[in-house]
């Protein structure tokens, strides 16, 4: 089985979304996984920075 | 995907980005003080915690009625409510549909019907705002940074599926740091613009959505609100004193748990030409940015209608949070400049490649006329 080249943005994109979202919806721990899932995107900059 | 597709998503990518770039530029640069305006506003403002005693605080008309008699011959147009202390903002106008700028803003303290701190217009943040809203150039410059959010978004797509096949060969995320600079700048712009996709594009797409505000509202006022006017739909109904105070009243005991907003007078762009529509919240970040709008008939004070925003509005109202990123505490506001700033880099690499490349192909077409036949 071959994974689709754009598959690890896709991923990434919807737990963004998914962060974006649920930081609407409460505050307290919620906001703290919706904010870690936010700094997701920022990962791969640190890594491929460090690499 | 055949070669043609590519060059074709390429150029869409290529001209799209062209165009908004220098935009979004400014955009980025006045968006990052923007993402922190609570924090540089109360920089410096560092007091103790206010307490007031509700019975003791002058009505809602009182309140209204220091802050006209500061400004003869307006009428208001909205009042809202500070959070963190009994202060009223009271915006009025020669009219009650005056434009933004003819329109005066004066914050009333409650215990003592005073003016209090907070109206002065004019400072830094103001300024960045204005320029982050319009350039300065009203709403024409509005709708033109809302064209250019949409370019953005274009770019953003296509700069994706461009990304796909590069992906393919080259890995998720990855920078050739032994390449020459050219090639890591191509690198590290595919790759952070790849990984910010989502918030790019939520935060392009909600700016877009930002800029039609005004026509979102005359839509829904037209649509929602007429059904409820009673008059001729022309003629406003005018301030009387003592009128507000019971119709914020009546709209908080008809939707138990909310606590009001803000409140549009009869004829402002918020409201109809016979209500008060006064805007109850809720206690969630969701709630609290999606408005309850209760109509409270201006001549009686009696409640006309709960009504729910239609989607349009609750997208609109859902926009400004998801565009500002001021509703997840400090700590998104962090992430959010992070992911601001990063997007700059994009940006900047984004015109180095194209530069580069256009000064390389007019090097090469040189090289190629001047050798021989």
């Amino acid at each position: 089985m071959t994974r689709h080249p754009f598959a690890p943005v896709a991923v990434l994109a919807v737990l963004v979304l998914a962060g974006l979202i649920l930081a609407l919806l409460d505050e307290g721990a919620i906001d703290t996984v919706a904010n870690l899932l936010l700094a997701l995107s920022l990962v791969p900059i640190v890594f491929a920075f460090r690499r | 995907m055949k070669p043609g597709t590519m060059r074709a998503w390429t150029k869409v990518h290529t001209w799209s980005s062209l165009v908004c770039t220098i935009f979004m530029f400014v955009l980025c640069l006045t968006g990052l003080p923007l993402v922190f305006h609570d924090e540089i506003e109360a920089w410096g403002h560092d007091g103790p915690v206010e307490t007031w005693d509700p019975a003791r605080l002058v009505t809602l008309d009182a309140a209204t009625d220091a802050a006209l008699a500061r400004q003869p011959g307006q009428v208001p147009i909205y009042l809202s409510f500070d959070v963190d202390r009994p202060v009223v903002n009271i915006t009025s106008g020669p009219t009650v549909d005056a434009a933004e700028s003819a329109m005066a803003f004066q914050p009333i303290d409650r215990r003592t019907a005073t003016p209090a701190s907070g109206g002065e217009e004019g400072g830094v943040m103001d300024t960045i705002l204005q320029i982050h809203t319009d350039l300065l150039l009203g709403t024409g410059g509005m709708y033109f940074l809302g064209a250019m959010g949409l370019l953005f978004v274009v770019a953003l797509v296509s700069g994706a599926v461009i990304y796909g096949p590069f992906a393919r060969k080259a890995g998720f995320a990855t920078v050739r740091h032994a390449k020459k600079t050219r090639t890591r700048w191509l690198d590290w712009h595919n790759m952070i613009g790849a990984v910010t996709l989502a918030w790019a594009a939520v935060v392009g797409f909600t700016g877009t959505v930002n800029t039609l505000s005004e026509p979102i509202t005359a839509w829904w006022r037209a649509d929602a609100l007429a059904a409820l006017t009673r008059g001729d739909g022309k003629t406003n109904v005018a301030y009387r004193t003592g009128t507000l105070g019971p119709a914020v009243a009546n709209a908080m005991a008809a939707a138990p748990g909310m606590r009001p907003q803000f409140v549009a007078f009869p004829g402002a762009p918020f409201s109809s030409t016979d209500h008060y529509a006064v805007f109850l919240q809720g206690a969630t970040p969701l709630t609290e940015k999606l408005l309850t709008p209760v109509l409270v008939d201006a001549r009686t004070g009696a409640v006309d209608g709960v009504a729910p925003m239609p989607w349009y509005m609750k997208g609109l109202l859902l926009a400004q949070p998801l565009h500002f990123g001021d509703y997840g505490g400090l700590a998104m506001k962090i992430i959010w400049a992070l992911l601001d700033l990063v997007t700059l880099i994009v940006l900047g690499s984004g015109i180095y490649l194209y530069f580069g490349h256009e000064k390389r192909r007019r090097h090469d077409g040189a090289a190629s006329e001047a050798a021989p036949a």
